[in-house]
C-alpha cells in the first residue's frame, strides 16, 4: 500500500516531506511488528536490542556507555533498560576487570537462551515479510546513508 | 557514514535485518533533528503531527478516530495528545452535530498561526536536510512502500 493510502493523505507538499513522512510511518510500522513479536516474552523492543548487544559481546562484559553507543535510539535511557533486565534476571552487573571501580554488564545464560530464540523468530519474520530484492535493499541503504550524510557534513 | 559505523556494529545477520536497523536508526536521527526545531515552541513531534492533521481538515472538524487513522504512529494515544493541545488552546472540542455521542476536534486560530510559523522553519529544515535529489527521494519512498507490502496469501505461514 502507498503511504498516501496508509495515512489517508492525498498529497504532500514536496517529495522530501513525503519521504520524511514515509520514513516515520515505516519505522512505527516496523516497531509495531517487533512489539507484537516480543509481547509473549514480556520484553520491549529496546530491552531486546540491549540483550542483542550484550549477546554479541559475550563472553566479554561491557559498560553502560558501550551499550548506549550501539543503540539505535540515542535518547534512550540505557541504565534504566539495564535495571529492568536485571529484574528479569536476563543480565547481571559485574565488576570491570580493567577498572575495578566501575561496574560492567553481562548477559546471563537465561538471557542468552532468550536472545537466541528471539533472533530466530525475528529472522523468520524479516525474511518472510520483505518483498524487497537484495539489489533493492542495497539501494535503500545507500539512500538512507546519503540522507544522513548530508546533515552530518553541515553541522 | 554507513550504518555499521553509526552504531558500531561490525556485521549483520542478514541484508533484511540490516535494512530494518537502518530504517529505525535513520528515523530516530530524523526525529531528533525535528525535535530541535519544535523545542522552542514547547511542542512534541506527535502534537505537531496532530496539529497538521487538523489543519489538513480545516475548516471541517475531525473526530479522534479520524485523527488516529491519519497518524504516523498508530500506537500513540490520540486522546491524550488532543487533551494536551486543548490546554495549550491550540484546539477546540465540540459536540458532533450528526452523532451526539461523538466529539469533533477543531484547530484554533492560535494553532493555525503557530503552524504557519513552523512551516517556514520546516521548509528551511527540509531543504537543509536532504542530500538526496528529488528522484532519489521518490525512489526511497517507493522502496519503503514496497517493504511494507505483505507477501501474497499463498506464501504466508
Amino acid at each position: 500500500m502507498s503511504i498516501e493510502k496508509d495515512i489517508k493523505q492525498k498529497s504532500f507538499k514536496n517529495v522530501y516531506q513525503k519521504v520524511a513522512v514515509n520514513l516515520m510511518y515505516t519505522d512505527s510500522w516496523l516497531l509495531n511488528h517487533y512489539t507484537q513479536l516480543l509481547k509473549p516474552y514480556n520484553l520491549s523492543d529496546k530491552q531486546y536490542f540491549v540483550l542483542k548487544i550484550l549477546c554479541e559481546s559475550h563472553p566479554d562484559t561491557v559498560s553502560v556507555n558501550f551499550i548506549l553507543e550501539r543503540m539505535l535510539d540515542k535518547m534512550s535511557n540505557a541504565s534504566r533498560l539495564v535495571d529492568k533486565l536485571i529484574e528479569k534476571k536476563l543480565v547481571v552487573k559485574v565488576r570491570s576487570k580493567i577498572d575495578k571501580r566501575s561496574m560492567n554488564v553481562a548477559i546471563t545464560p537465561k538471557g542468552l537462551l532468550l536472545v537466541d530464540e528471539l533472533n530466530k523468530k525475528v529472522a523468520l519474520w524479516e525474511a518472510n515479510y520483505s518483498r524487497l530484492t537484495k539489489e533493492e535493499i542495497k539501494i535503500l541503504h545507500n539512500l538512507l546513508n546519503k540522507m544522513r550524510d548530508s546533515v552530518s557534513k553541515r553541522f | 557514514m554507513s550504518i555499521e559505523k553509526d552504531i558500531k556494529q561490525a556485521s549483520f545477520k542478514s541484508a533484511h535485518s540490516k535494512a530494518m536497523v537502518n530504517i529505525v536508526y535513520t528515523n530516530n536521527w530524523l526525529a531528533t533533528l525535528q525535535m530541535e526545531v519544535l523545542k522552542p515552541y514547547d511542542l512534541t513531534l506527535q502534537q505537531y503531527n496532530v496539529l497538521r492533521i487538523l489543519r489538513g481538515h480545516h475548516p471541517e472538524p475531525i473526530t479522534v478516530i479520524g485523527i488516529i487513522e491519519r497518524m504516523l504512529d498508530k500506537m500513540s494515544n490520540a486522546s491524550r495528545l488532543v487533551d494536551k493541545l486543548l490546554l495549550k488552546e491550540m484546539v477546540l472540542r465540540r459536540e458532533c452535530p450528526n452523532d451526539r455521542r461523538a466529539v469533533d476536534i477543531l484547530i484554533t486560530q492560535k494553532g493555525l498561526d503557530l503552524l504557519a510559523e513552523l512551516d517556514v522553519l520546516q521548509k528551511q529544515w527540509e531543504q537543509q536536510l536532504y542530500g538526496l535529489t528529488e528522484s532519489e527521494a521518490l525512489q526511497l519512498s517507493d522502496l519503503l512502500d514496497k517493504l511494507r507490502q505483505s507477501p501474497p496469501e499463498s506464501e504466508q505461514q
